[in-house]
């Protein structure tokens, strides 16, 4: 694609839309929302491309001839990009403009882009001042998680991280439900506290770097520096040995990740937040900001700290199954619909977080489509869930039934996106199910079987969800509910439509993460080491 | 054959009736009911001539070239190295194309039958959407090749089952017996896709070369793919040796899978459940093709199964032991589509054994002679609840013979050919049983549970038959009963005729000795006998055969004489040694179903709530939000502390500033002078 | 030259701070801040000048800039407190304590 820049333009396209957006009068509520729709449709369009390029075009470049010998030992550039954009940022301290896109990082940006299209199709009907500020935080936050995913610069990876807080906190604290106050706060107070533990981990990883005479923050050269071997830290005040450095500073990173995936035991602020936010919000906080704690895992958790993540693998994939079984368990206690979505989500995202640590070709794989298929199906149920309230005025599962035979569009989507929630075969929940758990399977059989005690609650409650709307007599709040209006249709119609065409014909999946995912699971082998051989120290993948 | 003209036959038989469902689902509504009888019907009918042109192939085909693998698409590919890679894969051979024949010819038949059955109905747009999509997944399941594509098809009649049980939404019982059919065949799936990743991961990790490929001397590249093409892991099947573990509980997998979808025991309680949906969706799918498919899939892995007589053997037991205790219950129960649902258990478990000793064969010979008459009785059960308004219970009958003459005589074909005298069962149920004397596990004791079941047959048969159509009229709506219409009733004469004749004309000439259906082994042998290692079942010798045969029809005959005696115009209850103290509780376990329903709803469904109301109201307020509100709480009370300095006065702040400034560059000071 | 240079800054520095502790209006308040800013970029300049380097006026420069706008950002804040009817005093703006 020549030497445009185009990463750079779709990382800023949205925010500059933002900006234009405030030369638009507040009163113009139809041009406010068609300038953003134009915008994440020309955001889309670039992605698109972006996606297409990385699709059919090998990756460039090869080991960019350092004299590093953990590159040579691999006999690999450490991670194949497609496009890449570097320039110097803040030079003291090694820090640089360094943005670049692999099958990884694309496949979730296609996600993105797509989610965001969604959410601005469907902003609500808001007071003047208030939509524009709405459309202009959504745009902002798009500019911050496309930061995220196009990354390669630690330091400007937690910016976009951390940036990408700012306008959620104003768009969760601003709009939603009256509950929301409370919900917020949880939210940011998790998550901040993660994130200050990541950037310790990077400052750390900053000097181990400069220790070796890199100065840099940059995860490419990082990942080709050999990290000197280091004891563990004592406790204070004592000679008590505790956890080598590098096992402290991938926990910090992990916590932050576990925290926006969520995993269980860190996902007690998602169903009061899922509970209060707003629908559009819903749609890409839901759909893709905590898909980005499954990217932080894959692009940086396993491969700069392969070694940790080899040790504490049997920890990471039990919890992994424990939220998988957990959040299917806590959904049929639930009576309210959005916290049914929002525990259900809790289940589905662990099966993510299981394909990622089964640190696994066909593991990650899964949890890649895992990731956009599981974006695809909650942003369908959240909106389902918001039509449902807006046309009965209650959220009570109890107190729906039949809706069926007035709502027929309605069942059918609700249908094919609980098909795809339940993982049937023929959807791309299965696709995603299946390579997941193969990757688990290949780690240790166990897992996989309780996945699959997974997979049958998930059948459990989706159903009982689904049917609770559908079937049985109608009651007097959904006597005389409507069938969704065209325009809802017509958003719901795509996303029903690709759960099935992926399903089919998962190929283009495979075209697009399939160059990429296995040099992250070589980066990640690296730290696979015999159990008597205990230095915790990159340099041991170089003994591969 | 012709790769590229099987290519375009399979893909002709799918494409139909996914083409039908698609035209019923979208256009099915504005167009009208017109529209959807004819696409609906006549997309099954091509379906079905294009079997036809099939099987004129594959009749045609010589020695040796009778089976024909085609790749159609591919599906998903995960990059170099030991990975997934799985392509759309179809499988024509005689297996194939006979439940490719039973599929769309019975199904083709139901589906003309369905257009009178809902005549009446405002859904039936909805409804002939779902039966196509029905057939497209069930032609899926039995035309693929590869695993995955195999779990995609057995997972879409899971679907199609599911939406047409619960076809009619406003009634609940529909609703939850959707959903528990639903769950239990997840259960299966699940069983199945474990299954594929001890496939994947065992078998077929060497280089492959597929059949009529070109491949280098160093295969590299996609060669190494893990595909799951049947073929692959048949042929790595050895791999592994006789007896191995892991490929016992691969079999296993595959038949907790397969007893999933053939409601056999512990998974069968969704089958009755089932008989919720419209008639022809129970002759349809729980009886004549899907809940058949288990009995394809065991015999599809017959080269697996060979190598595991361990679990070959188990998968006999289960299926006899199904088949003895779902004809127990349907000696008591009164739902006239319940007793035709156990008996079709009943009967999927003698299949279920002939798989598991190895009669393929047989078994696939019963499998299509049951189809006959299994479909023949419901749709004939079909036309009387139809003229009954719906009511289903057989103590509301009685005396319609008089009322609804060829129904009646229809239902008594299939009842016959059921029970095992003159007709279809008489032929391919003592087949069955035959090869019992001489295989499986102990034999022959699983060959004479199989005799007793056919005891058991003949009773029930005939009782649902005598309580329904001899007697007096035992309701209004009974003496109000009359014929169906034709578009019902050509179909339930047909299928009546191929239930009299198929068994004749199969096995002509009969003869005593060599009591074998001579065309169905020449036609279905192949397939098996090219497994890599074939311990195929021993064949019974012809005068064991000719005993077997002459004991098993004795006893159904038997069984049919004392149900007659029993219950032909005389009252439906249990004969009188059965209601005393002794003998009562027979018929009580009978009735509720050995209790099974109650047990896994005390011992599943009620632990499994009770466990989330735990971890809602305990869990998840105490454990996981209590360890965030320990560490939040320890920065709360620090603050607590400090709070009290926050007095709102700048000018307090600006003093402690001052006054830390001050104290620190005086102790900087101090230092200084200390180190000089 | 330079110790007296030191010394008018540390003497404006000492009359900033006693200005902020002492007075209630906030614009003096403010002039007081103004004032140790101004010390600070005193001291910031003389050893520009004694060390004969140019980073302490970059300094003094960044010291404007961000006095100018902290003023911005304040006198906007007293505008506002003074709109809704309250006098201006230090000492009564504890709101925000609550």
């Amino acid at each position: 694609m020549g030497s445009f820049p185009w990463l750079t333009v779709i990382l800023l396209l949205p925010a500059a839309g933002a900006v234009v957006l405030q030369l638009i009068p507040g009163r113009r509520t139809d041009a406010i929302k068609g300038w953003t729709v134009a915008v994440v449709v020309a955001e889309a369009v670039l992605v698109g491309m972006v996606v297409f390029n990385v699709a059919t075009t090998p990756a460039q470049g090869g080991c960019p001839g350092g004299p590093y010998a953990r590159c040579a030992a691999i006999g690999l550039l450490p991670l194949p990009m497609h496009l890449q954009e570097q320039a110097p940022w803040i030079t003291a301290i090694g820090a640089s403009y360094h943005l670049g896109v692999d099958g990884v990082s694309a496949w979730i940006l296609a996600l993105n882009a797509g989610v965001f299209l969604v959410a601005a199709l469907v902003v609500p009907r808001l007071t003047t001042e208030r939509l524009k500020l709405f459309c202009g935080l959504m745009l902002l936050t798009e500019t911050a998680t496309t930061g995220v995913l196009v990354s390669l610069d630690l330091l400007l990876f937690y910016l976009f991280w951390e940036g990408m807080l700012i306008p959620l906190y104003f768009l969760l604290a601003f709009y939603g439900n009256e509950n929301r106050g409370r919900a917020t706060l949880k939210f940011v107070i998790y998550t901040v506290a993660g994130s200050l533990l990541m950037l310790l981990a990077i400052i750390y990883l900053h000097f181990q770097a400069l220790n070796q005479g890199v100065n840099t923050f940059d995860l490419e050269t990082l990942l080709q520096t050999p990290l000197a071997q280091q004891s563990a830290v004592p406790l204070p005040f004592s000679s008590v040995p505790t956890l080598t450095p590098q096992m402290w500073a991938f926990l910090a990173f992990a916590v932050a990740f576990a925290i926006k995936l969520p995993m269980v035991p860190f996902h007690t602020w998602l169903p009061d937040l899922y509970e209060s936010a707003p629908a559009p919000v819903l749609v890409f906080f839901a759909g893709v900001v905590s898909k980005l704690g499954a990217y932080g895992f894959i692009r940086f958790g396993i491969t700069l700290f392969s070694h940790p993540a080899h040790q504490l693998q049997p920890l990471l994939v039990a919890l992994a199954v424990l939220g998988i079984l957990y959040g299917a368990v806590m959904v049929l206690s639930q009576t309210d619909i959005k916290r049914m979505v929002a525990y259900a989500s809790v289940s589905h995202m662990s099966f993510i977080a299981l394909g990622i640590f089964s640190l696994d070709q066909n593991g990650i794989n899964g949890a890649l489509i895992q990731i956009v298929n599981h974006g695809i199906i909650i942003v369908g149920l959240f909106l389902i869930a918001d039509w449902v309230e807006a046309r009965t005025g209650t959220r009570d599962i109890r107190e729906m039934a039949g809706m069926e035979r007035r709502t027929p569009w309605l069942y059918a989507m609700f249908l094919v996106i609980t098909l795809a929630a339940l993982g049937l075969p023929g959807t791309l929940g299965f696709v995603g199910e299946l390579t997941t758990m193969l990757g688990a399977f290949q780690y240790f059989w166990l897992l996989a079987v309780l996945a699959g005690v997974g997979v049958v609650l998930a059948s459990w409650y989706m159903l009982r969800l689904h049917q609770g709307l559908m079937h049985e007599a109608p009651t007097p709040r959904t006597e005389k509910v409507r069938d969704l209006r065209l325009r809802e249709g017509l958003v719901l119609a795509p996303l029903a439509a690709l759960l099935i065409f992926l399903g089919v014909y998962p190929h283009p999946i495979g075209a697009v993460t399939s160059q990429s995912v296995p040099a992250v699971v070589r980066l990640a082998d690296a730290g696979q080491v015999t159990a008597h051989d205990v230095p915790l120290s990159h340099t041991s993948g170089a003994q591969r | 054959m012709n790769p590229t003209v099987i290519a375009g036959l399979s893909a002709t038989i799918l494409l139909l009736p996914i083409l039908g469902s698609a035209l019923c689902g979208f256009l099915g509504v504005p167009l009208g009911r017109r529209f959807v009888n004819w696409v609906g019907t006549v997309s099954i009918g091509l379906a079905f001539a294009a079997v036809l042109v099939l099987l004129a192939l594959l009749l045609h085909a010589p020695q040796g070239h009778q089976s024909s693998t085609v790749v159609l698409w591919n599906w998903l590919s995960l990059g170099a190295g030991s990975n997934l890679g799985v392509s759309v894969n179809v499988t024509v051979d005689a297996l194939s194309v006979w439940m490719l024949l039973v599929i769309t010819g019975v199904g083709f038949l139901i589906h003309v039958y369905s257009v009178g059955y809902m005549e009446h109905d405002p859904g039936v747009a909805r409804f002939f959407s779902y039966m196509n999509f029905f057939i497209f997944a069930m032609a899926l399941l039995v035309l693929a090749a590869n695993m995955v594509i195999l779990i995609i098809g057995w997972a879409g009649v899971a679907l199609a089952s599911y939406l047409l049980i619960g076809f009619w939404h406003d009634r609940r019982s529909a609703a939850v017996a959707a959903r528990k059919a639903m769950i239990t065949q997840v259960i299966g799936d699940v069983a199945l896709v474990l299954a594929a990743f001890l496939i994947f991961v065992n078998l077929g990790t060497a280089p492959y070369c597929p059949p009529g490929a070109h491949c280098p001397a160093a295969a590299g590249g996609a060669q190494h793919l893990h595909t799951l093409n049947l073929p692959q892991i048949f042929a790595h099947a050895s791999s592994l040796g006789p007896n191995s573990p892991t490929l016992t509980i691969i079999c296993i997998l595959i038949a907790i899978g397969a007893f999933a979808k053939s409601a056999q025991f512990p998974l069968h309680t969704w089958l009755p459940d089932a008989m919720e949906g419209p008639t022809p969706v129970s002759a349809l799918i729980h009886a004549a093709t899907m809940v058949t498919a288990g009995v394809y899939l065991i015999a599809r892995f017959h080269p697996l199964f060979d190598l595991a007589p361990v679990a070959a053997g188990m998968v006999a037991s289960v299926g006899m032991g199904t088949s003895i205790m779902a004809g127990f219950i349907a000696l008591s129960q009164t739902d006239i589509k319940r007793v035709i649902a156990y008996s079709t258990m009943s009967q999927i478990g003698l299949m279920i054994f002939a798989v598991g000793i190895g009669a393929y064969a047989a078994g696939l010979y019963h499998l299509m002679i049951h189809a006959f008459f299994k479909a023949l009785l419901f749709l004939a059960a079909g036309n009387v609840i139809h003229t009954m308004h719906d009511e289903q219970d057989i103590r509301q009958m009685g005396g319609l013979q008089a009322r609804m003459r060829i129904t009646a005589w229809s239902f008594l074909v299939g009842s016959l050919a059921l029970g095992g005298f003159l007709f279809g069962g008489m032929f391919s149920k003592e087949d069955l049983l035959g090869f019992g004397t001489v295989n499986g596990p102990a034999a022959p004791a699983l060959y004479i549970v199989g005799v007793a079941v056919n005891v058991l047959t003949g009773l029930y048969a005939f009782r649902l038959y005598g309580v329904t159509f001899t007697g007096e009229p035992r309701s209004d709506l009974a003496r109000h009963a009359h014929e169906a219409r034709r578009v019902m009733l050509i179909p339930v004469v047909i299928l009546a005729a191929l239930a009299a004749v198929a068994g004749w004309v199969l096995q002509w000439p009969v003869t005593i000795a060599g009591f074998r259906p001579a065309f169905v082994d020449a036609f279905l042998n192949p397939v098996f006998h090219t497994a890599v290692s074939g311990p195929i079942a021993h064949e019974p010798g012809a005068g064991l055969a000719g005993i077997g045969f002459v004991i098993g029809t004795g006893l159904s005959v038997i069984g049919i004489a004392v149900a007659l005696r029993i219950w032909v115009r005389r009252d439906l209850d249990a004969p009188a040694w059965f209601r005393g103290p002794i003998l009562g509780w027979l018929p009580r376990l009978s009735f509720h179903k050995l209790y099974i329903d109650e047990l896994y709803d005390a011992l599943l469904v009620r632990p499994g709530y009770a466990l989330a109301r735990v971890l809602r109201r305990t869990v998840e307020p105490e454990v996981m939000d209590g360890w965030v509100r320990g560490v939040t709480g320890v920065a709360t009370d620090f603050s607590a502390g400090i709070r009290s300095v926050q007095t709102g006065l700048i000018r307090d702040y600006a003093s402690i500033m001052v006054f830390f400034a001050v104290a620190f560059t005086v102790a900087l000071i101090i230092a200084a002078g200390l180190v000089h | 030259m330079f110790p007296y240079i030191l010394l008018t800054a540390g003497f404006l520095f000492a009359v900033g701070v006693l200005g902020v502790l002492i007075r209630r209006n906030p614009l003096v308040v403010f002039m007081s801040i103004e004032l140790m800013l101004n010390a600070v970029n005193l001291v910031l300049v003389g050893y520009s000048s004694y060390l004969n380097s140019e980073e302490g006026q970059i300094f003094a420069f960044m010291v404007i800039v961000v006095a100018a706008a902290e003023v911005v950002v304040g006198l906007g804040l007293l505008t506002r407190v003074f709109r809704i009817g309250r006098e201006l005093d230090v000492d009564d703006l504890d709101e925000m304590q609550q």
